[in-house]
């Protein structure tokens, strides 16, 4: 009885339930329907992007915590593509002489997207994955647009803000209001002077100029920002409260070396160069530069020299400045040897630098007969003539097994150092293998890291390393090979040569190993 | 009784809820459709995939880039219009028009998976290895690297083993979806499928003398046939035949001592009979036409970036 009660008073509560859906005056909350919203703001969206006559400066962010540091690109579209403008850097880097042209899309995806969703090297360089970074530099290229403004558009990655306790990578499309290229020269040419370390006043800050990172010292707390490069100096991130005010944009002044605050006029910091800033204006990545038995003269934009004074060991090696620039004198080598001499640069605080510069020529100094030993084991040993090859390149001939192998070289003449490529061919032979099969096998490259336990298996992209020197212990010519794999985590540490089945460098062609170096070096 | 006067009283108020419900609907359909379609202006490329295969096929060569389409445990980039037009092309005139040839257009439209997704890179693992394509339920190919694509169509091996090879392979496990083959085959050589095992020592050598065509033919039958077709139908006979003479040096003794020539030629002889039978395809007709197809792309007879829609 009391069970039917409760079925009587639940079917009773029904048509009560169902009278409540039949009020007259609902309304719908959207006069359209979302999608029909959502194709409207897209064509705003599209609109918005190509009415814009000279485009967009786009200060990207890599990364879900800008670790990399912030890039600026300026870009032009029209109805079907867009034409990306990238800093000079990045342009060359893909190998690009100017800006690059692809296709975009906008659609409804995670919310409205703006999609670069065919390739183009310049857009896409900090997202393209490769087997030494198998995510690339963690780089979008679909954004969800958050609003549109007259003049701005705020976006954020649609992928790589991911982690979910992480706010979303936002970036921001700022309108500009003259040529895509004249705006990106002025970028330009503020990260070529851009060479700070730091810089001193009530904000005190310190740079990362490599990763585009600031670090302010804001009343005691330390507060990071990554920054990219706008026409008139740098723009944080996002903006660091300062006493109340947000401050994230900066004009920079390269004559004075001072920042000062867009937000906050009375900021102005006073900054100062890098320690090996006449290093990177002369483009080097090391202390050593090795050239040629000819006379030579490097001219480099360097705004900061008077900061410096020069001294040399060797009569033939000498520095000048002239206006901006410094100019690197070296005389013909006529002594039938190869030389070096030294530069020192000083600040008036005492700090200095120096610079090795060799004079070498490579049929002279470098070609020759070499072996290809251990540093850990003596017993190994092969030997490798190094020459120039017919093509123009550089190459080791090597042999193994009375077989005669190719070893292809990149030689960097400026700093004489060679580069030997895993997964590149080698050549055949008649091999017996570690494993002892016997056969004809096609020779590839591979490397062995994390003392020898792993191979870098069928990837081209790492790199052996070896400069070649004149050491005078041992009175002979010596290159020892180092190099770095997947995304500079392990030293490589040893030459596997693997032998393939066929010409063909893969997984199901491998048969074994014809040979293995460990700790490898070149002595002539 | 009671239950009775329960059932009334149920019946009588649903009706009232069903009067209730049917008194109040005053609302017409609004004319305007909901369904909207993301608008990408047409370039020549579309078009003449329009016309070459949407048109005859019913393919969605789909070179924008879709995270939803790939995998997104990957990071991926996506191809560049150049490449992808010249890897259309190649489809075209390797995959799709060499079985129209052999077969007829209707096998290719009915048979040929629905889409076609290229992208830029591989997929690149944590470990420094990458695939190359995948194939899912015979609806898809995912192709990856045509950022390669000009190193690799340069010989017929790279380009056999980059993409072609992926693309035959899967297209006969489609096959054998439809149609399976006799169960014959998986007896020839049953007590050495390794699974997994397959690309490690010591499977990974020796494979041919074992009666098998490749090391990843070791896994498990199913594999090994797409393996057989592909690998027969993309290679010419001379290396074929290269093959074979390798595999005939070693006997097996699981099998009465017979040599890898005699186990892989066993299994050719079912395929050969299965792709005749069930799908009216001479293998041997179908490499020659392959050879030549191959040689027009490798010499450059083949103009891969021609949009020109006839």
């Amino acid at each position: 009885m009391k069970k039917n009660k409760i079925f009587i008073f639940l079917l009773m509560a029904l048509p009560v339930l169902t009278l409540t859906s039949c009020l007259k005056d609902q309304e719908d909350t959207f006069e359209k329907a979302s999608s029909l919203r959502m194709d409207e703001y897209l064509e705003t969206a599209r609109q918005a992007l190509i009415s814009a006559p000279y485009g967009w400066a786009f200060e990207y962010y890599p990364e879900s915590e800008q670790l990399y540091g912030g890039y600026t690109y300026a870009l032009v579209f029209d109805s079907k593509q867009v034409t990306v403008y990238s800093e000079d850097w990045l342009t060359a880097e893909v190998g690009a002489t100017g800006p690059e042209t692809s296709y975009y899309s906008l659609r409804s995806d995670m919310g409205p997207v703006l999609s670069f969703d065919t390739y183009n090297a310049q857009i896409h360089y900090f997202s393209t994955p490769s087997s030494l970074a198998y995510q690339g530099y963690q780089g979008d290229f679909e954004f969800v647009i958050d609003s549109i403004g007259a003049d701005i558009i705020k976006l954020h990655g649609k992928r790589v803000h991911g982690k979910s306790d992480l706010p979303q990578n936002t970036m921001y499309l700022r309108k500009l209001t003259e040529p895509a290229a004249n705006y990106m020269a002025k970028v330009n040419d503020q990260a070529s002077r851009f060479f700070l370390a730091g810089a001193q006043g009530s904000v005190p800050c310190e740079f990362d100029i490599d990763l585009r990172q600031a670090t302010f010292n804001v009343n005691g707390t330390s507060v990071n920002r990554a920054y990219a490069f706008t026409d008139h100096g740098i723009r944080l991130y996002s903006p660091v409260n300062v006493n109340g005010v947000n401050i994230s944009d900066f004009r920079y002044d390269d004559t004075t070396m001072q920042l000062t605050s867009s937000e906050a006029s009375n900021l102005t910091l006073q900054g100062d160069v890098v320690d090996d800033y006449l290093l990177r204006v002369l483009g080097l990545t090391s202390t050593t530069l090795a050239l040629g038995d000819d006379e030579a003269v490097t001219k480099k934009q360097a705004y900061h020299h008077d900061l410096y004074t020069f001294t040399t060991t060797a009569d033939w090696l000498t520095i000048a400045t002239e206006g901006n620039q410094i100019v690197m004198t070296v005389q013909e080598n006529a002594s039938g040897h190869m030389r070096s001499g030294v530069l020192t640069f000083t600040r008036a605080d005492g700090r200095s630098g120096q610079i090795t510069v060799a004079q070498v020529e490579f049929d002279k100094d470098i070609a020759g007969t070499y072996q290809l030993k251990s540093l850990s084991d003596e017993t190994i040993s092969y030997p490798a003539v190094f020459q120039k090859n017919a093509a123009g390149g550089y190459e080791f001939l090597l042999t193994v097994q009375e077989q005669q192998l190719t070893i292809p070289v990149v030689y960097n003449v400026t700093s004489a150092q060679i580069r030997i490529e895993s997964a590149t061919y080698w050549g055949n032979g008649d091999f017996t293998l570690m494993n002892n099969t016997q056969g004809n096998f096609h020779a590839y490259s591979a490397f062995t890291y994390s003392n020898g336990q792993y191979w870098t298996a069928y990837n081209a992209g790492a790199y052996y390393y070896g400069d070649i020197e004149y050491n005078e212990e041992v009175d002979a010519t010596v290159a020892v090979l180092y190099g770095k794999y997947n995304n500079n985590r392990y030293d490589l540490d040893g030459i596997l040569l693997t032998g393939y089945t066929q010409k063909l460098c893969s997984a199901d062609t491998r048969a074994g190993y014809i040979m293995e170096v460990p700790a490898p070096y070149f002595i002539k | 009784m009671n239950m009775k006067k329960n059932i009334f009283y149920i019946l009588s108020l649903m009706m009232m809820g069903g009067a209730v419900l049917t008194s109040c609907s005053e609302d017409s359909l609004s004319p305007a459709s909901v369904v909207v379609t993301d608008r990408t202006e047409e370039n020549a490329f579309d078009r003449w995939l329009e016309a070459n295969y949407v048109n005859p096929y019913n393919i969605d060569f789909h070179y924008r880039y879709t995270d939803a389409e790939g995998h997104m445990n990957y990071y991926m980039v996506p191809s560049r219009i150049e490449d992808a037009i010249k890897l259309a092309h190649i489809v075209k005139y390797l995959c799709l028009e060499t079985y129209d040839q052999m077969v007829g257009v209707s096998f290719t439209r009915g048979y040929f998976p629905k889409m076609i997704y290229p992208t830029g890179t591989w997929e690149f693992k944590n470990n420094g290895t990458y695939i190359l394509g995948t194939a899912e339920g015979g609806k898809k190919i995912f192709l990856m690297g045509t950022h390669y694509i000009d190193q690799y169509t340069k010989t017929a091996e790279d380009l056999n083993h980059y993409y072609l090879k992926t693309i035959h392979h899967e297209f006969t496990h489609i096959l054998n979806q439809t149609k399976d083959y006799s169960p014959e085959f998986r007896q020839i050589t049953t007590k050495t499928y390794v699974n997994d095992a397959w690309s490690d020592a010591p499977y990974n050598v020796g494979y041919l003398g074992r009666g098998y065509i490749s090391a990843y033919a070791q896994d498990e039958d199913r594999e090994d046939f797409a393996e057989m077709v592909s690998l027969y139908i993309t290679n010419p006979a001379e290396k074929w035949e290269e093959w074979m003479q390798e595999a005939a040096q070693t006997t097996n003794s699981e099998y009465d001592n017979k040599t890898g020539r005699q186990l892989i030629e066993a299994k050719l002889d079912i395929v050969r009979a299965y792709m005749q039978e069930q799908w009216d395809i001479d293998i041997d007709k179908m490499r020659a036409e392959l050879q030549k197809r191959q040689n027009d792309v490798i010499s450059g007879k083949i103009d891969l970036t021609d949009l020109t829609v006839y």
